[in-house]
């Protein structure tokens, strides 16, 4: 028997993976990859939430399909970005954005 | 009351010349800005004589009855003159009114002013010529008149303290005409911050006349001293009294008065001479009724007769002929405020009168010797009396005047207070006669060298202690002196205007002093007479003293003839005399060294205030942020999975701080 337990779980493991993907990786890529992994564990914790504590109403669905589409939509910007960042420093290592550092 | 209807256009023509001339000063080429600014003076003066002939058929008719006044008339309806306008109202109330108010005083004052303006305006046409800035000159004078006019009209004392302050910056930018002279420069700044120092008392008095009685006005505080209780109206009469001592170079602030001589001739004729010093002396005439109820005119009185000794004593030791006529004009001045104090009103402004006239028409005089021979120096003049006659005999009159010698106007005037003083305080008396003698002295001295000597190298122009003073140079820094004319120099006589100017105040000089000499019943001290005059005595009782005071100043033209006719570079006084006077028995100095140090006092305490105090505290804040911005900055590390633990670890916070429920 699959419990909510197990879904929340993988979720919880989905985001740790992640979290690590975007703190370690220095390729933006990768970054960007990490973030999807991110994103699509929050989304099995809403759906699976819905699906066992709110079978009547949506809400929990609806908010994974909006994930979805905010995914969808991060990743065009965030390439769009990166290729401007290649085309800039001729690399996609976070290593050549530190122009911020104090 | 045709022209008293029209007395406001006596200040106002002027006041339109000064914007015609400094709005279209260029336009006007050559002389005609002099000429325009002439013009409008002389109209200004007929109709200042034509309020006069007014006042005179207006005014009470007193008679003198065997030594006792009676009132033959009363005043014409209307009299005082008193035109009115609404000004500074607050929707038609309260505020304070725009008023003329004339007076027999006043109509005196103003004729005086208009008068003695007119020829000086006359004079510095010829004067001025070729100077730069020939119609500033003439806009300057025009704006100066028109103040120093409306004070004397003014209904209250809150306009005139405004044109009391308008005629001290025309001082100020007179007194600096020759604005690229150093020694100019310094002394614009030094006769306006004098001034300035005492006109604080003027508008402190004010202030305190308002609280105590409400009102400005001239006539109604008059009639009100007498409610004032006795501190409260000394109090404000002294504090008046202290810018009149300003205005009128009263010690101890004469200090001024001697180097705005640095001021072109005629600026010292007017400004510095007849007009705006004896306004000193027409303010405290005006709050005489103040400073009755007050007890407080024993010290105007005793401040005169220092200032007359005082300065007296000092004009001998000078070489300038401007200066020996500055000392004169301080001491004169004196003379006023010693006849004021010793209830001579009338007489006081008697002196006033003729005083405007004479020490015009010297000042005027000494013009045209510096404008021939081209020094200042009397010891450099050559024989002036063979080549300017003109200026010779019209001198003659002025310093006949001053001196005392009957029947010049100063003879009249100044006896006459003196006669007073001897009524109330014989030691004043005595002090003034001494003044007198040294009158006689240093005017004969001055008289004889300048026109009967040849050219002399002048004795005090290296003179050692001269060189470690900058004092004396006004600190302006190491000005040379004024060069000696060349030695084959020969003097000429001044031109038309100016010898026109010269002789109609010598006329003056000459017939002022009859209106109020009892060879013409005293005429002009009934027409002013307030109420109570010591000074309308008896001519048998007046023949004592005006045998005391010509002989008084024969004596003094006697001995300065002696000593200086045959020898005048022999050193006489003792060189420490000399030093201390012409220092100006260091009272100057004084003032640069110690009074100037001390009054930086508490300027400095407050400036170590600021430095260690106030900067302290600012500069801690600026240490603070720097300090806190540097240990911070090592957060901003830029890379970009930092900021990413930043966000996740802010998260995390969040859901366990925040209290996340299971």
């Amino acid at each position: 028997m699959i419990t909510l337990g197990h879904y929340l779980t993988l979720s919880a493991v989905l985001f740790a993976i992640g979290l690590f993907g975007v703190l370690t990786k220095r390729n933006v890529i990768a970054v960007l990859m990490s973030v999807e992994i991110l994103l699509n564990a929050a989304a099995i914790a809403f759906a699976a939430t819905a699906a066992y504590r709110d079978p009547l109403f949506f809400s929990g669905q609806l908010f994974a399909l909006f994930i979805i589409v905010v995914a969808a939509a991060e990743l065009s910007i965030g390439f769009a970005i990166l290729l401007t960042l290649y085309r800039h420093a001729g690399s996609v290592s976070t290593d050549v954005i530190e122009e911020m550092r104090g | 009351m045709i022209y008293a209807n029209l007395s406001y256009w006596i200040p106002l023509l002027p006041f339109l010349g000064f914007l015609m001339l400094i709005l279209l000063g260029p336009l006007f080429r050559g002389r005609l800005s002099g000429w325009f600014a002439t013009l409008t003076m002389a109209l200004v003066a007929f109709l200042a004589l034509g309020l006069l002939a007014e006042a005179l058929r207006a005014a009470p008719q007193w008679r003198l009855v065997g030594g006792e006044v009676e009132l033959a008339r009363g005043a014409l309806s209307g009299f005082p003159f008193r035109l009115e306008w609404p000004w500074l109202s607050i929707q038609g109330e309260a505020g304070i009114s725009l008023t003329f108010y004339i007076d027999q005083l006043a109509a005196l004052v103003v004729a005086m002013v208009a008068v003695a303006s007119l020829f000086i305006h006359l004079f510095s046409i010829g004067y001025m010529d070729g100077e730069a800035r020939y119609p500033t000159f003439f806009a300057y004078l025009q704006l100066f008149t028109a103040a120093m006019l409306t004070f004397v009209m003014a209904g209250n004392f809150f306009i005139a303290l405004l044109a009391w302050e308008v005629m001290g910056l025309m001082s100020y930018l007179l007194i600096g005409f020759y604005y690229k002279k150093k020694t100019a420069q310094a002394a614009m700044k030094k006769a306006f911050l004098t001034t300035k120092l005492a006109d604080l008392g003027f508008m402190l008095g004010l202030f305190w006349l308002y609280k105590e009685l409400g009102t400005f006005d001239l006539a109604t505080v008059a009639e009100k001293a007498a409610l004032l209780a006795v501190p409260v109206a000394s109090g404000i009469g002294l504090l008046v009294f202290v810018a009149a001592i300003g205005k009128s170079a009263q010690f101890p602030l004469h200090v001024w008065l001697l180097d705005a001589m640095e001021g072109p001739t005629p600026v010292s004729a007017m400004i510095h001479a007849a007009t705006m010093v004896a306004a000193g002396v027409y303010l405290t005439g005006r709050f005489y009724p103040v400073l009755e109820q007050g007890q407080a005119l024993g010290y105007v009185a005793w401040i005169g007769g220092i200032t007359a000794l005082f300065a007296a004593v000092l004009a001998p030791a000078f070489a300038d002929v401007k200066k020996i006529m500055a000392w004169s004009t301080v001491s004169q001045l004196g003379y006023m405020f010693l006849g004021l104090g010793v209830f001579g009103w009338a007489a006081a402004m008697f002196h006033l009168l003729t005083h405007a006239f004479f020490k015009a028409l010297l000042f005027l005089g000494s013009g045209s010797m510096i404008h021939g021979s081209k020094t200042q120096d009397i010891f450099e003049m050559n024989r002036l009396g063979r080549y300017m006659p003109w200026t010779w005999v019209t001198f003659a009159v002025g310093a006949l005047a001053l001196i005392g010698v009957p029947p010049f106007a100063g003879f009249w005037s100044k006896d006459l207070i003196l006669d007073v003083a001897k009524e109330h305080a014989p030691v004043l008396w005595f002090i003034g006669m001494v003044a007198a003698f040294f009158t006689a002295f240093y005017t004969t001295r001055m008289f004889v060298i300048a026109f009967h000597h040849p050219s002399l190298p002048s004795p005090w122009k290296a003179a050692a202690w001269n060189k470690d003073c900058p004092e004396l140079n006004l600190k302006a820094g190491d000005c040379p002196p004024d060069p000696a004319p060349e030695p084959d120099h020969k003097p000429h006589e001044s031109g038309a205007e100016m010898i026109i100017a010269l002789v109609a105040l010598a006329a003056l000089s000459l017939i002022v002093g009859f209106w109020g000499s009892p060879l013409f019943g005293q005429s002009l001290l009934l027409f002013l007479y307030p109420g109570e005059a010591p000074e309308i005595i008896p001519a048998s009782k007046l023949f004592g003293g005006y045998v005391i005071g010509t002989l008084v100043a024969l004596a003094g033209i006697a001995v300065a003839w002696g000593l200086y006719a045959r020898d005048p570079l022999k050193q006489r006084a003792p060189l420490w005399l000399t030093q201390a006077l012409q220092r100006r028995l260091y009272i100057d100095e004084f003032y640069y060294r110690v009074v100037a140090e001390v009054a930086q006092w508490p300027t400095k305490a407050l400036w170590l205030l600021d430095t260690y105090v106030v900067d302290v505290v600012v500069d801690a804040v600026g240490y603070v942020t720097m300090i806190t911005g540097q240990a911070l900055r090592y957060l901003q590390s830029g890379k970009l999975a930092v900021y990413a633990l930043y966000i996740a670890l802010g998260a995390l916070a969040l859901v366990f701080l925040g209290g996340a429920r299971w």
